[in-house]
């Protein structure tokens, strides 16, 4: 979808103000923000995707005047209540007024063992790769109203292969509980000139991931 | 990830005009050096090796480590100057 935290390429947020290192959270309730996102993947009625969706949902007003962790915990609550985990009326309440949902639960002792092993998003593939390395591509044009991680500037521009990392769950279609439909992933590489126009910084190259559905070859080019 | 790098003023310049984000850093690039950005939009995650500076050359691992900073770790710092720590070179 085209929501406000596809941001690349707007103005007028004003300088960086980079911190020092070491600071990783302002308030004590950001650390507390951070852990029940982490957890509802566990209860596998979320998983990373939605999570980013629930958060791009956002109206763009709420969104862009957010600071991080309040976008992470409306997103989170937006998730719950999708997901059929907590009613409207005990988000409001603040408790649980209906037994729950029985669901796996991420336990505090397995907490460390389950990030270690991670949640790699990497598929075995059951087609060749349409692209290699060094071809020449173009991203699709495309407004999809759902969750995508193609952002708006990188759309319908073309660009180079610059790696092929394999196959990888679709984000697209595992936001929407659609299932992983993995497809072939690739890092894309698009001259500064192509994604802004003649005044773009001539050193600046600008790469993303993208996925094989969204990209055609020069030779599926056309007008119409 | 470092709190600058996930507001609005970075995720919204960092693409368009990488090179006066690195200056809001401190960082200057001099004009003709190639600038690569990554937009991470996938779950593959990437690590930046800062470059190497001048005059490290017979430094061990723990010197050179001395050097690297989180921000040349994360594309927007370089290494620090073998000066600046008070090495020798």
């Amino acid at each position: 979808m085209n929501g406000a935290a596809d941001l690349g390429g707007m103005m007028g947020f004003g300088p960086v103000q980079p911190e020092p290192e070491g600071v990783h959270f302002h308030a004590e309730w950001e650390r507390r923000a951070l852990t029940p996102n982490l957890a509802i993947g566990a209860t596998r009625r979320g998983n990373i995707d939605m999570s980013r969706h629930a958060r791009e949902s956002l109206h763009p007003a709420d969104r862009l005047t957010s600071s991080y962790y309040p976008i992470w915990v409306e997103g989170l609550e937006r998730l719950l209540v999708d997901s059929g985990l907590v009613g409207a009326a005990e988000l409001v309440a603040g408790r649980a007024s209906t037994p729950g949902v029985p669901v796996p639960v991420l336990s505090a002792e397995r907490v460390w063992a389950v990030l270690a092993a991670g949640s790699p998003h990497a598929r075995r593939a059951k087609a060749p790769a349409q692209f290699a390395v060094g071809d020449h591509v173009r991203t699709r044009a495309i407004n999809p109203t759902g969750h995508t991680r193609l952002p708006r500037y990188a759309r319908g521009r073309s660009g180079v292969v610059e790696r092929v990392h394999g196959v990888h769950v679709f984000p697209d279609a595992h936001a929407h509980g659609a299932g992983e439909q993995p497809q072939w992933l690739y890092t894309v590489r698009f001259g500064g000139r192509e994604l802004w126009g003649d005044g773009a910084d001539a050193d600046l190259t600008v790469a993303v991931d993208a996925r094989e559905c969204h990209l055609e070859g020069p030779q599926q080019l056309s007008l119409t | 990830m470092p709190g600058a790098s996930r507001v609005p003023p970075y995720r919204s310049r960092a693409l368009l005009d990488p090179r006066g984000v690195l200056a809001d850093f401190g960082v200057t690039v001099a004009e003709g050096m190639r600038i690569s950005v990554h937009d991470s939009t996938s779950e593959v995650r990437y690590l930046v090796v800062p470059m190497r500076p001048a005059g490290t050359e017979g430094l061990d691992e723990a010197a050179l480590a001395a050097l690297v900073t989180r921000d040349a770790m994360i594309g927007t710092g370089l290494a620090v100057a073998v000066a600046e720590v008070g090495g020798t070179a």
